[in-house]
């Protein structure tokens, strides 16, 4: 019966040869990216401080202060009745790395002098200064949402680091 | 050989259950009942300037993406950076994806983003809208390549893992995928391909015990 044998051998390798393929093509197999894969990858992300502004003379000049701290800035009226106001915040809002990632963090200052500024569990100080490039390098090990804070110009300019785990 | 006519029998099966699961996996994907998920971009420059700051003495990165341009007359040096505005988006893994990107500053970005949209690109005034469904997660770089190193956002596509943690929030119309299905919709666990799969596993490992059981039953007869 060695026939009826291998004929069984060759019917159960094609078993597993056309699962394993079915299950590759659905996507359960390692079809990750390189981009999306293995923790470790060198991940640079760009941000900068920026200070969004406007101003009007057809709108009433706001009755309530904003929040103390130099994040939010209301100038009063001019002599032509044009106020303005502004807020100082990191570009973008969120970033995001996968737990694992070698972060770099490039920071571009545009808006205001100075921001001395921390990261929450990952960078205790560094500061960005206008038309100067801050790089800050950090291992993102630690998984969840961290505040990205300069304290010159709270509460506005904080900015989220997600890290996905 | 009643046995090994059973497991021809099995070997049929699986070969037909590999042709269904295969041929109904493009159903699987990208249901035509959900609208795309339409995210807006603009390429924009922000700038800044003073008069009462030192000109700095470092030179920015080479690539176009920083601009610094020197003290003019009244001693007011500027500086400003071209970025994709919002600099992260997210969608969820299976979306059927638009964007739509503004030009507002900046004559051309010629781009990129990487793994999906190999080449576009965005001009001022114009629109650009990018169509493509979000079949793998991951990170992914959308970069414009005449404006180095800062004009470079992330696409984030959250894997069906983390979407199962979603709740659905207060703009459905913006998350169609994360509402619940109605209406019969195969869910994640009972899709056609997943449930041939799953078949084909179980029937592989029959046939390897079949075969086992075989040569251990010979092995006892030659005894």
């Amino acid at each position: 019966m060695k026939r009826g044998l291998l004929s069984a051998g060759v019917v159960a390798a094609a078993f597993v040869a056309l699962s394993g393929i079915a299950w590759l093509v659905t996507g359960n197999g390692a079809d990750q990216s390189g981009a999306a894969a293995a923790t470790g990858a060198r991940r640079v992300i760009y941000m900068s401080a920026v200070e969004y502004k406007g101003g009007t003379d057809a709108e009433p000049f706001p009755a309530a202060t904003a929040p103390a701290g130099g994040g939010y800035i209301i100038k009063p009226p001019d002599a032509n009745g044009r106020w303005e106001t502004s807020t100082y915040r990191w570009e973008p809002g969120v970033v995001v790395a996968n737990q694992g990632d070698e972060v770099e963090l490039w920071i571009w200052g545009v808006n205001g002098a100075q921001h001395p500024s921390t990261i929450e569990g990952y960078v205790p100080e560094f500061t960005v200064t206008r038309g100067n490039l801050t790089v800050l390098k950090f291992t993102a090990d630690k998984a969840g949402t961290f505040r990205i804070t300069c304290h010159a110009h709270p509460p506005s300019m904080e900015a989220l680091l997600y890290v996905i785990p | 050989m009643p046995k090994i006519r059973i497991l021809f029998i099995f070997g049929a099966l699986a070969t037909t259950l590999t042709v269904l699961g295969v041929a109904t996996l493009g159903s699987d994907r990208g249901e035509a009942a959900d609208p795309p998920k339409i995210i807006y971009m603009s390429a924009v420059e922000f700038k800044g300037g003073t008069d009462a700051e030192a000109f700095p003495a470092a030179t920015a990165p080479a690539g176009g993406g920083y601009v610094i341009k020197p003290p003019d007359a009244n001693g007011r040096w500027e500086t400003s950076t071209y970025r994709w505005d919002p600099g992260t988006i997210v969608v969820d893994k299976g979306d059927d994806i638009e964007l739509w990107i503004w030009g507002v500053n900046g004559s051309q970005h010629p781009a990129t983003i990487e793994g999906y949209v190999p080449e576009f690109t965005v001009t001022r005034g114009n629109m650009t809208v990018l169509k493509f469904n979000a079949d793998k997660e991951g990170i992914f770089r959308i970069t414009c390549h005449a404006h180095q190193p800062s004009m470079e956002a992330q696409l984030v596509v959250m894997s069906e893992d983390a979407q199962a943690n979603d709740t659905p929030t207060a703009t459905p119309t913006k998350a169609p995928s994360q509402l619940p299905q109605t209406g019969g919709a195969p869910d994640d666990g009972g899709s056609p391909a997943t449930i041939g799969v799953i078949a084909l596993a179980a029937l592989a490992a029959a046939g390897i015990l079949g075969l086992m059981l075989k040569r251990g039953l010979q092995g006892d007869s030659s005894l």
